[in-house]
């Protein structure tokens, strides 16, 4: 799998991580670089700001929202 | 809801396009094969769509490609069909139609490209006239995919209808005002996107694509209910629409493993993809869609809805849980998206009004840029102040004393929508507001959109803690023009007013107000997009309206009207664009 720069992806851009070494990714475009485990978390904290991301709305629900 | 899914056949993606059609087909799905070029010279390709369409009644139609090798054996073979000169288009498209003959024997009724100007339309009906119904555009793909992509993505056509639409011979992405100004061509949008999201950000990251999803990371592994509330948020505009919804999907292949923007295993996407398609099945299994190939749709947007019917769009944010609302409106005069959770300013404005002729490629003086052009666009031109001066947006200033309180600070929601023979009318939920000196306000918004141009925006008071307390009242309208958020060049806009003073200045970056009592209109002509903008005022009583120039810190330009209001009365205001040339 690759991964995409977090913080470039932060500012909805697509930039698909380099391998620096053995454990560590960089990124072509900013200075972001850390490991597979640092951009998984990352990944996950900017998941945080969609609240409904679990949530199912039933079309009757919609009509209330 | 009426459904059109489509895939594309991809010999180097032969397994993922047979995994999408095996789905399809359990689950009795329509289901409409688009085929490139490069696929229709693959034998193996042929006669696997040729058995698909034998065995299942699967439809064949045309998708131009980003590659025709078989057309150009130069440099120009790797350029989006949408980008070629007019005389390349010719060829691209004969060619195209002359192979699918050949293989076929028959003529292709759909056709698709992410984007299909209006010469590109006018090229394959003269040459084809068999096809009704083309994919021709992707929802506000624009500057926002462009960025995302690293400026790489050249496909622009910001403006355009979200919905089925009738395309205008001058410019595919305004819906045409009658039948002699329409190709005989039903136009579909690639994918159905996010109304609320692909407003604020990156349009591909929301929309009926389970793996552009995936993109805007907005699943969490294989729990994805944003897939099926997305559906579910268009099954909603039936009501609004005389019960029409209509749904694409459309996702190739190579999306499905491997792809470097997703960030999940290949079962995880495919299983989205699957739980997409089996949702389709569920609501189709209950008579609550309709799934059809694309050249069934056409014949049934024919018979079901008249060439310049407006449609109207309510988007409830369904992802960050913000509760906003967006509503939106599109007819042959004007694309326009009113912000409730900004008191209901306009956030977005397209003056389909002036006509403004368009196409794409190196031949057009706009070269990429098929985006209909704005006069609003508060996400790229400032909107409310945040740093310096506002931007392009539209709102009501209230005046109380010596403060103003701007109403797009004001949280709304989207009350009620009716529709009559009259026009559509949009009521919003009470804005409250709270002065320092304690007086408290509640003011309703209504947006009449009566149709060749017009809007009526009626404010009214319906509460007030003090009953007799005066309020001035300034209906705030300031606009640009332009495609991107970068500000155009605004020499030859001309501002003027009209009462009892008539004046009239040409745009100059010099600050300079303009000013009446008793004002009938105030008005802006911008001939870069052929319009004139107005707002007239429909009530007795002195009105003093205003036009402001604006400078290079601040390149647009202001229309106002100041009003006295009591509660009781209200202030009607009207909104109109209309051609200039």
């Amino acid at each position: 799998m690759m991964y995409r720069c977090p913080v470039c992806f932060s500012r909805e851009n697509d930039v698909v991580l380099f391998k620096k070494d053995e454990n560590n990714l960089y990124c072509i475009k900013c200075s972001f670089n850390g490991t597979i485990a640092e951009v998984e978390e990352m990944y996950a904290d900017m998941k945080k700001k969609y609240h409904f991301i679990k949530k199912r709305i039933l079309l009757d629900e919609m009509r209330k929202l | 809801m009426y459904l059109n899914l489509l895939h594309r056949p991809v010999k180097k993606n032969l397994d993922l396009f047979r995994f999408q059609q095996d789905i399809a087909h359990e689950l009795n799905l329509k289901v409409t094969l688009q085929m490139s070029l490069s696929s229709l010279y693959e034998d193996e390709m042929v006669a696997i769509v040729r058995k698909y369409s034998e065995e299942f009644g699967d439809e064949i139609g045309i998708w131009f490609s980003q590659f025709h090798e078989e057309v150009f054996k130069d440099a120009r073979n790797a350029c989006p069909f949408w980008l070629y000169s007019e005389e390349d288009k010719r060829e691209i498209i004969s060619a195209y139609i002359d192979r699918f003959r050949k293989v076929f024997n028959c003529d292709p009724i759909s056709a698709g490209a992410y984007h299909m100007d209006a010469v590109s339309i006018r090229i394959l009906k003269e040459i084809c006239p068999s096809v009704k119904i083309t994919v021709a555009g992707c929802f506000e793909e624009g500057v926002k995919v462009f960025h995302g992509c690293n400026n790489s993505w050249y496909l622009f056509n910001e403006g355009m209808p979200w919905g089925p639409w009738y395309p205008s011979r001058t410019n595919s992405l305004r819906p045409a005002e009658n039948p002699d100004e329409a190709f005989d061509i039903v136009a579909v949008p690639h994918l159905s996107r996010d109304l609320a999201l692909s407003y604020e950000g990156r349009n591909d990251f929301f929309a009926s694509h389970p793996a552009n999803v995936q993109r805007g990371m907005a699943n969490e592994g294989a729990i994805c209910p944003y897939n099926f509330n997305l559906v579910d948020i268009y099954r909603l505009q039936e009501d609004f629409n005389n019960g029409l919804s209509y749904y694409s999907v459309y996702v190739s292949p190579s999306w499905l493993s491997g792809n470097p923007n997703i960030q999940d295993s290949d079962e995880i996407t495919q299983k989205l993809y699957r739980d997409l398609l089996e949702y389709f099945a569920e609501l189709k299994s209950k008579g609550q869609l309709v799934d059809m190939y694309m050249r069934e749709f056409a014949e049934w947007f024919r018979e079901n809805v008249p060439v310049g019917k407006p449609q109207l769009y309510l988007a409830k944010e369904i992802l960050y849980g913000s509760g906003k609302h967006y509503f939106w409106y599109v007819d042959p005069y004007m694309r326009v998206l009113i912000d409730a959770e900004q008191g209901g300013s306009i956030g977005d404005f397209r003056p389909y009004a002036g006509k403004l002729e368009r196409f794409t490629g190196p031949d057009s003086p706009n070269l990429a840029m098929g985006s209909y052009p704005y006069l609003i666009h508060s996400q790229y031109r400032t909107g409310i102040a945040h740093h310096y001066a506002d931007g392009t947006r539209t709102t009501l200033m209230v005046k109380h004393g010596e403060e103003t309180i701007d109403l797009c600070t004001c949280r709304t929601r989207v009350a009620d929508i009716v529709t009559e023979a009259g026009g559509t009318h949009m009521k919003l939920t009470p804005a409250n507001l709270t002065f320092k000196n304690g007086l408290t306000v509640s003011i309703e918004t209504i947006y009449h959109f009566k149709g060749k141009g017009k809007i009526i925006i009626e404010r009214s008071i319906v509460e007030m803690s003090d009953e007799f307390a005066i309020l001035e009242f300034t209906e705030y309208f300031k606009g640009s023009y332009g495609e991107t958020e970068y500000p155009q060049d605004m020499h030859g806009i001309s501002l003027s007013v009209d009462g009892d003073v008539k004046q009239h200045i040409m745009y100059e970056y010099k600050s300079r107000t303009i000013e009446t009592e008793n004002a009938k209109s105030v008005s802006a002509v911008i001939p870069q997009v052929n319009t004139e903008v107005k707002l007239s005022i429909l009530d007795k009583g002195n009105r003093v309206g205003r036009a402001v120039e604006g400078h290079l810190f601040n390149p647009h330009y202001l229309l106002a009207v100041d009003s006295k209001v009591k509660i009781g009365n209200g202030v009607r205001t009207c909104l109109e664009i209309r051609k200039i040339k």
